[in-house]
């Protein structure tokens, strides 16, 4: 184990076991989130922002980015945010949409949902890989701009004639 | 760096208000002190990207919402969209540099009292505030004035203008902007980049940063300080101005004389500083007698409808603000209000959108609509907002800022008649989209504010104004305040030009007084 490893590991567990309130029993328990887990999440990411689209690929890495299994706190959000999400019924992942729907339904005012749901908005709509799917171009300096490229483009309605687009308005 | 024990003239803040008067002194022969409270960022470091720009150029210190407006609860600790950067809030403004109407400035007198609101006439009519207009104006290159050609339309302002005129609308224009629509004053034409907001790249966009703010440099006579925080106003004791004491970048403390102070720091740091420079001359804040310092705090009541078309807009291509439907900004009580609104065409960028459109969204219904990114076109309402006396800004009892002083609290409570007003203005601009097809039209409010007026407002009566028509602090000789915190009413039309044209007014007042 390389040397830099060791105290973030020890200062892992311990703050996971603070978290948890488990003393050092909490050396038994996994700190990494479970493939079954993160499958868990990466759904529950894309019910809040559901793309058909949209492979899983962008959704699952907002997750691995969220809850990285170097963050024991974080891994022991989430898991008790999986365990609320398979509460009452099948398994979440198990669940066709309008069900993985309707059970987050009532936990979206949660902090650690809304936190999720922020993180969640501002990954996929920030990501210029999802965004350039829906139509967006984003910066577009190097091309100079849109003047020569279709700033003007709206072939489906009439175009004012003359200054009857900029008559000096007050 | 002049002696700091040199009386100067002392400008605090270098944006629309700040920047315009350091250029006319400083060209005028005046040597000026500026202090700016942000670092300087050159356009070519800009981020073309919502979350980057937001995060390079706002004002990031905390602040408190308080109040039932939506700030309180969505943005808590930052109730209003401003710059802290060299060239203040003229980096991320969209340009639009309207006129207001000569009603607008006699609003008392036309509109009549008004329960719960303090309305107030201009101590200045429209005709008197024409000619710094119209220097404004050129300026700052205004198109469709001065012999400026407008903008060629955009995809995004040819839909507002179908579907404006498909209502019956006729007062539509594309003119009115501060961007270069041709290379002109040393900066160039307009690329039709996009979002305008994030900082111009290429300074077709009018700001201090790349127009004034050189110019006064070029002199020799500006001595600019960024990252220079003003935390005091001092005065010696006949009462008049003496000193403002600053914060530099690592918190060390400077004492610049001054002859006279000109507060240029927006409409919630200006009263902010008067507050914070009490005094036993001043027991409830610096020229503050009349109890108005903070009081009357107007933003512009904002709205945002957005459609979905059916067929493509590409409305992130060109200008972010491209044009304006004026129609509802007339007077009109029968529509249930007082005053009007612009119908502002605004661009958005995905993540901006979703965030603020519904601040809670999420789900299917919520997450389509920004998949048809392309399709879609919205605008901004920019209505007027009456002020109201408890609308204001206070400091803080608990959050302090990084030099341990006590941040602006802004508190809103919006006037019963603001309910009628954007009721309307979602009836109207859903009609507006519906009228060229929109399948899909959604409302929404973005939370906190961009503009901000009122604050230390003008007027004759030193028992009810904080400034005269001059903008003199009436009890503070040597003191001037700026900025859109002069404000007696905030009109329908964004406050830009009106805060240069008054700032040009000052200067020429300042200059002759040299």
């Amino acid at each position: 184990m390389p040397a830099s490893v060791s105290p973030l590991s020890r200062r892992a567990l311990l703050a996971g076991a603070a978290l948890l309130g488990m003393g050092m029993s909490v050396v038994a328990q996994p700190l990494m989130l479970s493939e079954a887990e993160r499958r868990t999440l990466t759904l529950a990411a894309r019910t809040m922002f559901p793309h058909p689209l949209l492979s899983d690929a962008p959704y699952r890495g907002i997750i691995d980015f969220a809850f990285p299994d170097s963050d024991a706190a974080k891994v022991a959000a989430a898991r008790g945010a999986v365990a609320r999400l398979d509460a009452g019924g099948p398994p979440f992942a198990a669940r066709a949409e309008a069900a993985r729907h309707a059970a987050l339904a009532p936990l979206i005012a949660d902090p650690f949902f809304q936190g999720l749901r922020v993180g969640v908005l501002i990954g996929l709509y920030a990501d210029l890989g999802v965004t350039r799917r829906f139509g967006y171009q984003g910066p577009s300096i190097k091309e100079g701009g849109y003047s020569e490229r279709g700033f003007d483009a709206l072939p489906w309605l009439p175009s004012p004639k003359g200054l009857e687009a900029s008559r000096w308005p007050i | 760096m002049a002696d700091l024990n040199e009386p100067a003239l002392v400008i605090i803040g270098s944006g629309a208000s700040g920047g315009t008067i350091a250029e006319v002194l400083t060209a005028r022969g005046l040597p000026v002190v500026l202090l700016e409270a942000g670092p300087r960022i050159e356009p070519g470091e800009f981020h073309q990207d919502d979350l980057k720009a937001f995060g390079q150029l706002s004002w990031l210190e905390p602040r408190v919402s308080s109040g039932s407006w939506s700030a309180t609860a969505l943005t808590p600790d930052r109730p209003a969209w401003v710059v802290r950067a060299l060239g203040g809030t003229t980096l991320h403004w969209n340009g639009l540099a309207y006129r207001p109407q000569a009603h607008e400035l006699k609003a008392l007198s036309t509109y009549g009292n008004i329960a719960g609101a303090t309305l107030a006439d201009w101590p200045l009519s429209l005709a008197d505030l024409a000619p710094f207009h119209a220097r404004a104006e050129a300026r700052m290159g205004v198109t469709g004035t001065h012999g400026i050609a407008p903008h060629p339309p955009s995809a995004h302002y040819k839909l507002l203008w179908n579907g404006a005129r498909r209502l019956g609308y006729t007062r539509i224009s594309n003119a009115g902007i501060a961007i270069n629509s041709a290379d002109r004053d040393g900066r160039p034409a307009c690329q039709q980049l996009g979002f305008c907001n994030q900082g111009c790249m290429i300074s077709a966009k009018w700001s201090t940063l790349v127009s004034d703010i050189p110019k006064a440099e070029a002199t020799g006579r500006l001595d600019l300080r960024t990252q220079a925080t003003a935390v005091r106003i001092e005065h010696d004791a006949a009462g008049h101005v003496s000193a403002v004491i600053y914060a530099d970048a690592k918190g060390a403390i400077h004492r610049q004389r001054a002859h006279r102070v000109v507060l240029a720091a927006n409409a919630i740091e200006t009263p902010r500083l008067l507050l914070l420079s009490e005094s036993n001359r001043h027991p409830r804040g610096l020229a503050n007698g009349s109890g108005q310092v903070g009081r009357n705090y107007m933003r512009h009541l904002a709205a945002l409808t957005y459609a979905a078309m059916p067929q493509p807009v590409n409305m992130h291509r060109g200008v972010v603000t491209p044009g304006t439907v004026f129609d509802e900004a007339r007077h009109d009580p029968g529509r249930g209000f007082a005053g009007g609104y612009l119908m502002e065409a605004a661009s958005m960028a995905p993540v901006s959108l979703a965030l603020l459109l519904d601040p809670g969204g999420w789900g299917r219904d919520y997450a389509a609509f920004f998949e048809r990114y392309d399709h879609l076109a919205g605008m901004l309402m920019n209505g007027e907002e009456l002020p109201v006396a408890d609308n204001r800004i206070t400091l803080d009892e608990k959050i302090r800022d990084a030099r341990g002083l006590p941040v602006a609290r802004v508190h809103v409570d919006e006037h019963p008649q603001s309910a009628a007003m954007l009721a309307h203005f979602n009836d109207r601009s859903a009609a507006l989209y519906r009228a060229v097809g929109a399948t899909d039209v959604r409302h929404g409010r973005p939370p906190s504010a961009a503009h901000n007026m009122g604050t230390a407002r003008m007027g004759r009566d030193p028992a009810n104004a904080v400034v005269d028509a001059d903008q003199r602090a009436h009890e503070v000789p040597g003191l001037y305040i700026a900025d859109g915190s002069v404000f007696p009413t905030s009109t329908s039309v964004n406050p830009t030009l009106t805060i240069v044209a008054l700032a040009l007014r000052l200067a020429d007042h300042l200059a002759a007084r040299a």
